[in-house]
């Protein structure tokens, strides 16, 4: 089974994360594009995913409510700035952090392969060495909320 | 779900700071000994010194004492928490695309 592999360059500020997937292009982005797959396939174990608002066009906006099945909600949300069937950019925040700020600038390109793969790979820009590897240690799970809240609090203080 | 404990807390505020990284960076293939690290920056022997209380209570360095210098080394556990989180992003980026592919197939 195809894995999907994540790097994090040491002291940089992204997050590369790719996939090859036995599928065509066109199928690939047609998941990507449509609001009730893509509560599908982000919905996990313990939580489900709403898509709120989601407007597949340059300055539109995407916004996801999380509900956790102890109740807790939160939303991850930002705006488009192209998507295409090569390429889609956004950017990307997060409703349980402490504070607004931290945004996340997200690239994906889809490649089309031989024998109906097709390739994807998303970059995520964030402003710096430190945001990136909190991110990377929340695990982008519940504990986020609590772990960057600590996180920033400790790093104030240094 | 992350677990939040004592350990965390340190090992992430250890993290922050970028002298303590760029010590821990200098130990990932090497062992020195406590002056060697404080000859590599522009602070006092006092601070360097502080800096290695606080990477070693968060378990990231070890220090054995060897004659009267003591050498810090970098604890394997912390080369380990380090990669479990990147194993943890990958995992929920697996599951996530493992989906993603099936419903991709059924269009």
């Amino acid at each position: 089974m195809t894995k999907a592999t994540v790097t994090a360059p040491e002291g940089g500020s992204t997050i590369g994360i790719e996939r090859i997937f036995d599928v065509a292009k066109s199928k690939l982005f047609k998941a990507m594009s449509d609001p009730k797959l893509i509560e599908e396939w982000w919905t996990g174990p313990g939580y489900n995913i709403t898509v709120e608002e989601f407007t597949p066009e340059e300055g539109g906006k995407w916004r996801y409510v999380q509900r956790s099945d102890d109740g807790q909600e939160f939303v991850f949300y930002g705006v488009v700035h192209e998507f295409g069937p090569d390429r889609v950019v956004q950017t990307f925040e997060f409703s349980g952090l402490p504070e607004r700020g931290h945004v996340i600038l997200e690239k994906m390109e889809l490649t089309e392969l031989e024998g109906n793969k097709t390739k994807l790979h998303v970059t995520q820009a964030f402003f710096s060495n430190d945001e990136r590897d909190g991110m990377l240690a929340s695990g982008m799970e519940d504990g986020m909320n609590q772990t960057y809240a600590k996180l920033e609090e400790v790093a104030k203080n240094l | 779900m992350v677990e939040r404990n004592a350990y965390l807390d340190d090992l992430f505020g250890s993290l922050a700071d970028p002298i303590r990284r760029d010590i821990l960076r200098r130990l990932i293939d090497a062992h020195y000994t406590i002056s060697q690290i404080a000859e590599e920056y522009d602070i006092s022997f006092a601070a360097v010194a502080k800096h290695l209380n606080v990477l070693q209570k968060a378990k990231l360095i070890v220090k054995q004492r060897r004659g009267k210098e003591q050498i810090v080394s970098i604890s394997p556990a912390a080369l380990k928490d380090a990669s479990h989180y990147l194993q943890q992003y990958e995992a929920l980026w697996n599951t996530r695309f493992d989906a993603l592919e099936r419903i991709a197939k059924e269009q």
